[in-house]
């Protein structure tokens, strides 16, 4: 037990410090920990990494929150779009073709990946906003290493559609939501790739909340695995969040190029053989 | 920002202090919770061998946030249970601030798109 927990304290602190950065939770890097290397039940694993999720959220957003990185404006208002999407995509979900949604998905991460490295948009992100963006007061500033800098919003209306999206994803096929959260902001309304990271961090936890009542009160949650996987994600979501200002965004972007690659391949292997729900998984796992 | 108050900025910076003393201290309580039981659990059952390989829902008193609370009072596992409900419980609490704060600010609309989200989650949790 003294073991497992020390490693679970570990992987969960890498996966938070990652989640952290990047925005996209870190669920990718615990679930393979869990499950194929400490043999952890598939049901235990997912409440787990939900609850990691959490973890890495509120622990990162403290910092960011007072950095200044987080546009808590826009999370409240995508919030919105992605609470909605995932509503939708829990009563849409029998009736969805899951293994081709789950390689579609898996795909379009892999070229994301590449896109976010090779065709990185110019540094000086858009200092233009649209009118709408205007009257909903979300062009901000975010700190640089020479100051405050402000920047604009673009796109809202299809930024908040492709919130709509990815919550129907992320309630469709598991993990991800993260992924779109980023991406939309990043390459349709044009903001700062480190606000992007900080927002969608913001955003995670408050839908991950949401799945994780339920989970707490179907009796998935394991507190000995949960606890020491909720403490380490804090303390690695935390370094994240003190790391976040001083690292370079290229860098950040090949971080979280990695991490997204990594999710793709998971995803295009769960359609691939069809293991996406926690029911076969379980099977597969014991 | 020396900016005079009520600007967008300075209602933008109070937010943001506010916002982020409430998430620090919903994440240090949830963390000491966590670290007692952890340690508690570990002082008693450090040599057990770890049981998760078959799943078996929790019973009740680990489930069920009156039972996690009465049954913390004696046991370790229902401690660290204890921490774990109440981070799952941050983010809400983060949405629910973000409201009490546009609303003081009196800024109707995100109050009331706070409102909508915060409905929205609850919604998820019938």
């Amino acid at each position: 037990m003294l073991t497992f927990t020390l490693i679970m304290l570990a992987g969960a602190a890498l996966a938070g410090f990652l989640g952290s950065l990047t925005g996209l939770g870190g669920g990718v890097v615990l679930i393979p920990l869990m499950v194929l290397i400490m043999g952890v039940d598939m049901h235990y694993a997912i409440a787990a990494s939900l609850v990691a999720v959490i973890a890495t959220s509120s622990g990162a957003a403290a910092a960011f929150v007072r950095e200044g990185f987080t546009n808590i404006r826009l999370g409240i208002l995508l919030e919105v779009a992605t609470v909605s999407g995932a509503l939708v995509g829990a009563l849409l979900a029998p009736y969805v073709p899951l293994p081709a949604l789950a390689i579609t998905f898996g795909l379009v991460m892999l070229w994301s990946a590449y896109s976010t490295v090779i065709k990185p948009k110019p540094l000086a992100a858009s200092h233009e906003s649209d009118p709408l963006a205007i009257r909903l007061a979300l062009p901000s500033t975010y700190p640089t290493p020479q100051g405050l800098s402000p920047y604009g919003v673009r796109h809202v209306v299809p930024g908040l559609l492709i919130m709509l999206a990815a919550g129907i994803l992320s309630a469709l096929v598991g993990i991800g939501s993260g992924v779109v959260k980023v991406l939309a902001m990043d390459r349709a309304m044009r903001i700062p790739f480190k606000v992007s990271t900080a927002t969608s961090n913001f955003m995670i936890g408050v839908t991950a909340a949401a799945s994780a009542g339920v989970y707490l009160h179907r009796g998935q949650i394991d507190p000995t695995l949960a606890a020491p996987v909720a403490l380490g994600a804090m303390g690695g979501a935390f370094l994240g969040g003190k790391l976040l200002p001083k690292i370079k965004t290229r860098i950040l972007r090949i971080v979280f190029a990695a991490v997204i690659a990594i999710m793709g391949v998971q995803m295009v292997y769960k359609g691939l053989t069809g293991s996406f729900t926690p029911q076969p998984a379980a099977e597969v796992a014991s | 920002m020396n900016t005079p108050a009520r600007t967008p900025e300075t209602r933008a910076a109070k937010l943001q202090s506010s916002l982020a003393r409430a998430l620090v201290l919903g994440v240090l309580i949830s963390a000491s919770v966590i670290t007692l039981g952890i340690v508690l659990h570990l002082a008693r059952h450090a040599t057990d061998p770890v049981a998760l390989s078959t799943y078996r829902a929790q019973p009740p008193e680990l489930s069920r946030f009156g039972g996690i609370i009465k049954e913390s009072i004696s046991n370790p596992r229902a401690i660290m249970q204890l921490g774990i409900a109440l981070l799952i419980l941050t983010p809400i609490a983060r949405v629910f601030f973000s409201l009490v704060i546009f609303a003081t600010q009196r800024d109707r609309l995100y109050a009331a798109i706070s409102a909508v989200v915060l409905i929205l989650l609850l919604a998820g949790f019938i």
